[in-house]
């Protein structure tokens, strides 16, 4: 986008904004003159832009410009090795299944091929803990509620935001005992993956307080041919999955207190591309199971928040629209800075926020790679220079610093504005590119990398455009079975999906297991932006019918959350395979999803008109 | 309710419901007890998260000025519905609906609940107003521990800043000016707890009442009875189907 539309648009979105405030008197949170707290250098941000949000009940928040920049590393989620593996932790006091929520019927009675590998074990309590999410020069620290894993000799390890992060292997199960010693019911989905219904983090599959469920984790992947028999499907391999607390109408507040994790997840294939150097890593070590300890491949989870002067993490659990903050945190951190060698590091980038929609690039905006979206590679990179990613989109990227002297800095920034929770006022179209031509009017800079020599020891990768990843299955014409339409808008001052209200025992669609189905997605009226997340497996953005215009690279693949803008009309195909639902499909505006913008789908043996009630029911 | 009515009820609650539980209950060593570890959990969330509710200045039927927090909400667990009286549309609905809902609420939390029927249209609606309406609804009732039930006006800037840190208005000024959109649905807190939440009329007496429990609910029992209910529906179901299908064979030819 120009300079020109961009400054337009900033000129409505602040009109937008001097009317509700003449409605409401609401507080604007920005930046009053120079960095207050002091900025590397002690004044003014050069070419840094204030995240201006609405904040009535939180007058008081920590403006976002006066928080001192870069002054403590990248804090990198630790990885939890499993307690056991093969055989029960003689930690565990009760068999699998033996809690009070239990195990998915899928663990007692399962196709032998999907125990190739021997059963890994591990156990997360839901605890609350303390970090210091500001810069430490700030003396303040953040309560949160976090993940505590547990260590194969019983201890337990501090809670932590982002939560212990687990490396899964596709074809070796996992079951992970989750326990809840905090006083709200929990549910923990497993973002991105291919799980029974039972262990899929379904809003009403819960961890009631004092209580545990056993997650089983197949690893498995859906077969060509559908059903229990057959080829594995391996363009479904998953990449970078996250976690996130999931509980009915609470997973905005419990996402905004710091439930949420990273669990990267290897295959053959990918692993493969690591042993031969395609992809960055440590031959012989980041090919390795169980740790596949890589220090070229690094999450950056993105948040935003507002603190109150104390530190603590101002939300308004009365606020319904989507929570914006004034402050981003990567990896729970405020404006940390990261320290590269000159080669090439893979990123799993995830935008963790509740409602923000961010466009990122690097400050000098020069070019790198994109080699995922959401969880899945791509057939071949994409040159790009940035990417839009609303709540829950992954985007997996390679950087090359090779290219920069020794003693550079650079930074990855937010080009997207947004201080208004419908969404950042713009259309998606505009904003969905890879280019990015001249300076944005907006830049926010998130995180500072710095870099330095190669390690020698280590070749760079070689990854290129023309590198080969991950095939891709587009689903067919024939094969599609059953075209719906879901239009998601607002209502009585809720969120609705077709007009109605997510309901428990409903199952508002019922698709025939191991079929493929084409649904429209519709954004409603109000300019709201919403990102539609569904469960179970990918699907396929195969046409956007407002703007007739073709599907970007980046979406075309394979996806598990597609950004719908004002008034999008997008085309999706979707396989349901495996297993028998409940699962759910929702806005990942995740105060959206909480009130109520939630539909059930149950995949279902024999064909079977929808609605019914929901086939099976695990809480 | 006092404290000590509260404490028998979720005592017998918990009588009630404990047997069925044990069976699959893990091991203590499993589940923590309840500890000073989740009491501060509860703190936290209390401390940092919907606090900053106003304390609005506000009127009722009877002509009495009261406190949103201080008189109304403080230490109790709340319904909280927006009216008009000249609603023909949607209210009356509500409002029956809500009278329905108090009985139900007289005997699972007694006076720790209240219902706050606040005006939209402040401006036309005042005191005889009010009262008229509320005399209408609010029946007299023979149970002793029946749910108060406030009806409510004042000035419209300080309805409408309520309204919005409630969470229940509009972005879109013009939408938000049309009283019809404020009607349809419920708001549900629990000050004690911080917990606050939102549903719509309309989704049935079950489901409306479930909901209610999770925030009004005072104990651990009060709140997850439907999870308990469901659970030891899905034990007995498994183990009805463990046993031999005699019946089911016996019917075959």
């Amino acid at each position: 986008m120009n300079q020109q539309n961009n400054t337009t648009r900033r000129k409505v979105i602040q009109g937008a904004v001097s009317t509700a405030a003449a409605a409401f008197t609401t507080h604007i949170i920005a930046a009053k003159g120079t960095g207050a707290g002091g900025s590397t250098g002690g004044g003014a941000i050069t070419g840094d832009n204030p995240m201006n949000v609405s904040a009535p009940n939180c007058p008081n928040a920590i403006q976002g410009q006066s928080v001192p920049r870069w002054v403590d590393p990248l804090p990198l989620p630790s990885y939890l090795p499993p307690m056991s593996t093969g055989a029960l932790p003689s930690q565990y006091t009760s068999p699998v299944g033996n809690v009070l929520h239990g195990v998915a019927p899928e663990w007692a009675n399962h196709p032998a091929d999907w125990d190739g590998k021997p059963t890994q074990y591990y156990q997360m309590n839901m605890r609350p803990g303390r970090q210091q999410f500001l810069p430490s020069s700030m003396g303040l620290w953040t309560d949160f509620w976090g993940y505590a894993g547990r260590n194969a000799d019983g201890t337990f390890r501090p809670a932590s935001t982002p939560g212990p992060m687990f490396r899964f292997r596709v074809g070796q199960p996992s079951v992970v005992r989750v326990a809840n010693d905090l006083p709200e019911e929990m549910s923990v989905h497993m973002h991105g993956g291919h799980w029974p219904a039972h262990s899929d983090g379904h809003p009403n599959f819960l961890v009631l307080p004092q209580a545990a469920r056993d997650y089983y984790y197949p690893n498995v992947l859906p077969r060509v041919n559908g059903g229990n028999t057959g080829a594995f499907d391996v363009s479904e391999s998953t990449s970078t999955m996250w976690y996130h607390d999931h509980a009915i109408h609470l997973t905005a507040q419990h996402v905004a207190r710091g439930l949420s994790g990273i669990a990267p997840c290897f295959d053959d294939l990918e692993l493969g591309l690591i042993t031969s150097g395609v992809l960055p890593g440590i031959r012989g070590v980041s090919d390795v199971g169980p740790e596949y300890r890589n220090p070229y491949d690094i999450p950056l989870v993105f948040q935003d928040r507002l603190f109150d002067p104390n530190g603590n993490v101002c939300y308004d659990g009365n606020d319904h629209n989507g929570y914006l903050g004034n402050i981003a945190l990567v990896n729970a951190k405020a404006y940390p800075h990261l320290k590269v060698e000159r080669r090439k590091y893979r990123f799993r980038c995830l935008v963790g926020s509740n409602s923000r929609i961010w466009r990122f690039r690097l400050s000098d905006n020069s070019s790198f790679l994109r080699i995922a979206k959401d969880t899945w590679l791509f057939p071949k990179p994409q040159q790009t220079q940035c990417w839009l990613a609303g709540p829950a989109t992954r985007a997996d990227i390679v950087i090359d610093f090779a290219k920069y002297p020794v003693g550079t800095e650079l930074y990855l920034e937010n080009i997207l504005d947004q201080p208004d929770p419908r969404g950042p006022g713009s259309k998606l179209e505009d904003e969905n590119g890879t280019t990015v031509s001249g300076t944005p009017a907006f830049r926010h800079r998130l995180i500072k990398f710095i870099v330095g020599a190669r390690d020698a020891r280590y070749p760079d990768a070689t990854i290129t455009t023309n590198s080969t990843l991950r095939p891709h299955v587009p689903i067919r014409d024939n094969e599609i079975v059953a075209r719906r339409h879901f239009k998601f808008e607002r209502k009585n001052g809720q969120w609705a999906i077709n007009g109605l209200f997510y309901d428990e025992a409903l199952a508002n669609v019922t698709p025939t297991l191991n079929t493929a189905e084409e649904w429209t997605l519709e954004n409603g009226s109000g300019g709201w932006w919403h990102p539609i997340h569904i469960h179970l497996e990918s699907h396929q953005q195969v046409a956007d019918l407002r703007t007739g215009r073709p599907i970007p690279y980046h979406d075309r693949f394979k996806s598990d959350t597609t950004m719908l803008g004002p008034n999008s009309q997008i085309k999706i195909r979707m396989k349901f395979r495996t297993f028998k639902g409940p699962f759910v499909f929702h806005c990942h505006n995740v105060e959206h999803e909480d009130l109520d913008m939630m539909f059930q789908f149950d995949p279902r043996v024999t064909p079977t008109p929808s609605p019914q009630p929901v086939q099976q029911f695990f809480p | 309710m006092t404290l000590l009515t509260r404490l028998l009820r979720s005592t017998a609650a918990l009588l009630l419901i404990t047997p069925a539980l044990h069976s699959a209950e893990p091991t203590p060593a499993e589940i923590p007890a309840e500890t000073e570890q989740a009491e501060q959990a509860a703190l936290l969330m209390r401390k940092h998260f919907a606090d900053k509710l106003p304390d609005t200045p506000l009127v009722n039927d009877h002509g009495k000025p009261v406190r949103f927090l201080t008189d109304l909400v403080k230490d109790h667990a709340v319904v909280i519905s927006f009216f008009y009286t000249n609603c023909r549309g949607t209210c009356p609905g509500t409002n029956a609906l809500l009278a329905e809902m108090r009985e139900q609420l007289a005997k699972d939390f007694g006076k720790s609940v209240r219902i706050i029927s606040i005006s939209v249209e402040p401006e036309l609606d005042n005191v005889p107003a009010i009262h008229e309406y509320a005399s209408f609804f609010r029946k007299p009732s023979t149970h002793p521990d029946m749910p108060e039930w406030h009806f409510l006006t004042g000035k419209p800037e300080d309805i409408k800043d309520l309204r919005r840190k409630l969470g229940y208005y509009e972005v879109d000024p013009k939408i938000d000016a049309d009283p019809t959109q404020h009607a349809a649905m419920l708001i549900l807190g629990n000050q004690a707890t911080g917990r606050w939440g939102m549903m719509p009329i309309g989704i049935g007496a079950p489901r409306m009442a479930g909901k209610v429990r999770l925030i009004a609910g005072w104990t651990h029992t009060q709140r997850y009875a439907d999870v308990y209910a469901a659970l030891e529906k899905n034990r007995k179901d498994a183990a009805s189907a463990a046993k031999p299908q005699t019946t089911a064979s016996a019917s075959q030819p």
